[in-house]
């Protein structure tokens, strides 16, 4: 299969990492010394050119490419190379746009961007993952299933948490299913016979709103966010007080450029803008961001985050949470006491995966874990080779689970032995990699899965 | 040379002025069917006012001829020049049928039909000819919507200078293009409030007026005026008929632009969601309320009190000035509530007058965001009407239109108080002619009129409602030097 991609900046360079296992990659980038850096780290043919010129396109016979991935700096240039792929081939198309006028339904009535199939804004999708954190603070990660019906979270068990050191079945977590526990590298799906451990990360899947009794027992504190403090009005960080605004929460959002400041006091309702920088401590110390509930840093800047997020974490902020750009300082960042880091080229590269994995049946799939955990959703359909067969039915691989069953009349049931999947059921289901096979198998109708090895989706 | 230059210069003007008065000659003959009550004949004066107007328009037009450009500055001397010249006009019928043979009182008149003021020096308006009378409450008409939206709405030749010249005129701080060309939003707007007025004539009829009242009160309902056939205002019609004029009063209040979007999206969206219209709303129920729980009592019951009350708030509120009861006679409070809400007025781009509530609404939110700014120096607002935000001129021109209305007032107040009038009289009547209401208390209150006034208080009230209706700045800057430089 052949892949192209046009533009190789950190979001094409991830994307071009993540295809390169399965697709044979065409990276098209302008900048010569760019096109180098990624022809050398990657296993992939650059083609140095003009991103859009046709004659660039020939070279890599644009017309039988499987799929198009266009992520230049520049909206339109995306819009129009996905256009014209699309035109000329029936090629998949995904374009970074990330004016978010151009994903609007008016537009000519959603019709004027038919021919891309994915338009993706890395930042809206970062700004959608924090808003969804900012529901379960205490979670270092939070997936929502079933129309948000059912929640994944994933909580970081401290030492004094009561549920340490007992076997699962001797604690009783209410209704709740303790799905899987990340142990240093490795993540299992626990038994009864399992104990949590300090210092574990423990997946907990939930009705959403119904898992605060067995967050206690593993040692969260769980409180309502009243206030929060945004640092840097760019996309993602007028893109999140958007998302935030109107909920009854506190919102200050803190922008160092006075006329950005100025446009986003005219389009944001009820959010405190202030003027300022954020590298400054006596500001937020002024601002009173030791006091808020969250502190989430947004800026380009990394280095500005990291140590804004550090101070806002010394005032007293209680979560703090980071947006980090390069790759790199990932794992770093996490050590040093910021909650949550998040990186938004893997979020995108991730919600690429997704749509590229998704089909009519797969209607979701989250890399937990960098790989070690996949997170999917079924939909089930008559032809489905358990479809109408109660659980223990059905021999599941090991290292698989089912962990919800969403009914078609909007029920949502955490399911034992005896309940049945039923057609036109949605089933949540936790797979480690190695049981993916097995699994796909017996979900798709074909009983034939894509299984693959993604780059990863959010890391801690 | 200089001649020369200065008659290029205003020619255009010429041109326009020109063009006005020879529509208004025509205006004139409107009046002509109810001219031949026997007894109380009025053709003669009106056809002799006609035609020096028309003469005068076709010797202008001549001087204009062939020029169609106009200097972005010179629309404010044409606009205030315009004005001028109609209220001049408009005097002539009072004069030459001997209702007011004095010039300064038919000016005054004259503008106060023109600027929908409607106050008036006719002692007793039941002996006036019907085709005067007519003439008056077309007068209110005509300047309701504006005359020189008249102009642009029916004359092309104006172009590009019509959207100065509608902005020179429009009643509030911004003018909305509800069309594509400036002429068919002069056309958009000038149909709404054809429609709303044929609407309100057929309420009054099919409630038992007659069709000569149905159509003076209309008039002066739609354009906010205020001058009515009987001496008793709305007073000596039935209660029914007040509520329909007390609707139409609320109506004539709200910004036209909205009434044309409302029909353009065929839903009420635009009108709901609008914040001016909302606060509008507000304050008009608002004080219908208060004032109705002030002048209930033992004599006057709670429906009477009502009925009074949402009238009189939306006469003065939309500075209509029409009168259903003697309100000089009122509680102090509830005087005091109508002193207030003549200085708030209607909405912009609606035919009211004062300082309009959107400033009002822009004042508070500055205010608001001048507090949020004391305690945290930082903190960046805006001031927003509904999604849009307010630029920050147009903020500074608001605050100091709002001052320059109160320095306005003050001034002449102090003119009318030193021509021997009561602080009080003064006061509401600077109040009511600035703002173009009409009535206000003690001397020149409901139920008596402008006559008691000297010469000189007369044409200081002249001088006000102009100023009013043309909202300070497009006279005001005609005496900046600046503005004769060039």
């Amino acid at each position: 299969m052949r892949a192209i991609i046009i533009g190789a900046g950190k979001l094409g360079y991830s994307v071009a990492r993540m295809l390169s296992k399965d697709y044979d990659v065409y990276v098209i980038e302008q900048q010569p010394d760019r096109a180098e850096i990624v022809g050398e780290t990657l296993d992939v043919r650059t083609i140095p050119g003009e991103w859009c010129s046709p004659e660039v396109l020939s070279q890599v016979d644009f017309a039988n490419a499987d799929l198009v991935v266009a992520t230049t700096e520049v909206d339109e240039v995306n819009i129009v190379a996905c256009l014209a792929a699309k035109a000329g081939s029936k090629c998949r198309t995904i374009a970074r746009v990330r004016n978010p006028e151009y994903a609007s339904p008016r537009w000519f009535g959603g019709n004027a961007l038919k021919g891309i199939d994915l338009i993706l804004s890395p930042e809206r999708v970062t700004a959608e993952e924090i808003a969804k954190l900012v529901r379960c603070p205490e979670a270092v990660g939070a997936q929502y299933f079933a129309e948000g019906l059912l929640q994944l979270l994933e909580l970081r068990v401290p030492p004094h948490a009561a549920a340490v050191g007992k076997p699962l079945s001797k604690i009783d977590f209410g209704p709740v299913l303790i799905a899987a526990i990340q142990r240093k590298e490795s993540v299992l799906i626990p038994r009864g016979s399992d104990t949590i451990m300090a210092g574990d990360r423990v997946f907990v899947l939930a009705r959403t709103g119904e898992a605060a009794p067995a967050e206690a027992l593993l040692g969260q504190e769980t409180r309502p966010v009243r206030k929060i403090a945004i640092l840097g009005g760019g996309r993602i960080g007028q893109r999140l007080a958007r998302l935030l605004e109107g909920q009854g929460i506190s919102l200050t959002l803190i922008e160092k450029d006075r006329q950005r400041c100025q446009h986003l006091a005219g389009i944001l309702n009820g959010v405190e803008v202030l003027h300022g920088d954020g590298a400054d401590a006596e500001l937020l110390r002024e601002e009173g961001v030791g006091n808020a509930d969250m502190f989430i840093a947004t800026t380009a800047d990394d280095k500005l985050n990291l140590l804004a997020s550090l101070v806002a974490k010394d005032l007293g902020a209680y979560r703090t949470i980071a947006t980090i750009r390069r790759m790199e300082f990932l794992h770093l960042v996490e050590r040093v006491g910021i909650d949550v880091v998040l990186n938004p080229q893997v979020i995108s590269a991730a919600a690429i995966q997704q749509f590229l994995r998704g089909s009519s049946e797969l209607l979701g799939i989250h890399y937990m874990e960098g790989d070690s955990l996949h997170v999917l959703e079924f939909l089930i359909s008559p032809e489905c080779p358990v479809a109408g067969r109660k659980l223990h039915q059905v021999t599941f691989p090991r290292g698989s689970l089912v962990g919800g069953i969403f009914r078609a009349d909007g029920s949502v049931i955490l399911p034992s032995g005896k309940d049945a999947l039923m057609p036109g059921d949605r089933a949540v289901i936790l797979a480690l990699p190695g049981a993916r096979a097995a699994i796909d198998r017996l979900f798709f109708k074909s009983g034939l899965g894509l299984f693959s090895s993604p780059a990863g989706g959010k890391s801690q | 040379m200089m001649i020369t230059a200065a008659y290029v210069r205003y020619r255009a003007v010429a041109g326009g002025l020109g063009a006005l008065l020879l529509i208004l000659a025509g205006t004139m003959l409107l009046p002509l069917p109810w001219s031949f009550t026997p007894g109380a004949e009025s053709w003669r004066p009106l056809l002799l006012s006609a035609l020096p107007t028309a003469a005068a328009g076709g010797l202008l037009r001549l001087l204009g001829r062939g020029t169609t450009e106009l200097r972005r500055r010179d629309t404010y001397l044409l606009v205030t020049l315009a004005w001028l010249l109609a209220a001049t006009a408009g005097a002539l019928p009072y004069m030459f049928s001997g209702v007011l043979p004095s010039f300064t009182n038919a000016f005054f008149e004259s503008m106060s039909g023109f600027t929908t003021t409607g106050a008036s020096v006719i002692t007793d308006v039941e002996v006036v000819p019907p085709g005067i009378l007519f003439w008056r409450s077309l007068t209110h008409w005509l300047g309701g919507m504006g005359i020189m939206v008249l102009l642009v709405a029916m004359l092309s030749a104006l172009g590009m200078g019509g959207l100065q010249v509608m902005k020179a005129e429009a009643p509030g701080p911004t003018v909305e293009r509800v069309a594509t060309r400036v002429r068919e939003t002069a056309q958009a707007l000038w149909i709404a409030y054809v429609v709303l007025t044929a609407a309100q004539v057929l309420c009054l009829w099919a409630l038992g007026m007659s069709l000569f009242d149905a159509l003076n009160h209309s008039f002066a309902t739609l354009a906010t005026g205020g001058f009515s056939t009987r001496n008793a205002s709305l007073g000596a019609f039935t209660p029914a008929m007040q509520w329909v004029t007390t609707l139409f009063m609320y109506l004539a209040g709200v910004n036209f632009a909205l009434f044309v979007g409302a029909f353009q999206s065929r839903s009420p969206g635009p009108i709901w969601r609008d914040p001016e219209f909302r606060l509008y709303t507000w304050v008009t129920v608002g004080s219908g309320v208060a004032l109705t729980i002030l002048i209930a009592g033992p004599k006057m019951g709670l429906l009477d009190a009502l009925r009074h009350g949402a009238f009189q708030a939306s006469s003065i509120m939309t500075t209509t000035g029409f009168a259903t009861h003697d309100f000089d006679q009122w509680p102090w409070a509830a005087k005091w509530i109508l002193g207030l809400l003549s200085v708030i007025g209607a909405s912009t781009g609606s035919t009211g007058g004062a300082v309009k509530i959107m400033r009002f609404l822009v004042l508070i939110k500055q205010a608001a965001g001048e507090f949020a700014r004391q305690i945290q120096p930082r903190v960046v607002r805006q001031v927003k009407l509904g999604s849009r935000v307010v630029p920050e001129e147009l903020v500074v021109n608001i605050q100091q239109f709002f001052f320059l209305y109160m320095a306005v007032l003050g001034a002449g107040t102090l003119i009318l108080s030193a021509t021997g009038l009561d602080l009080l009289s003064s006061l509401s009547a600077a109040g009511a002619t600035l703002g173009n209401i009409g009535p206000g208390l003690g001397v020149v209150g409901p139920m008596t009129n402008y006559n008691a006034l000297t010469d000189v208080a007369t044409w200081t009230g002249s001088v006000l409602m102009l100023l009013g209706r043309l909202e300070l700045w497009t006279v005001l800057v005609l005496f900046s030097p600046a503005f004769w430089r060039r």
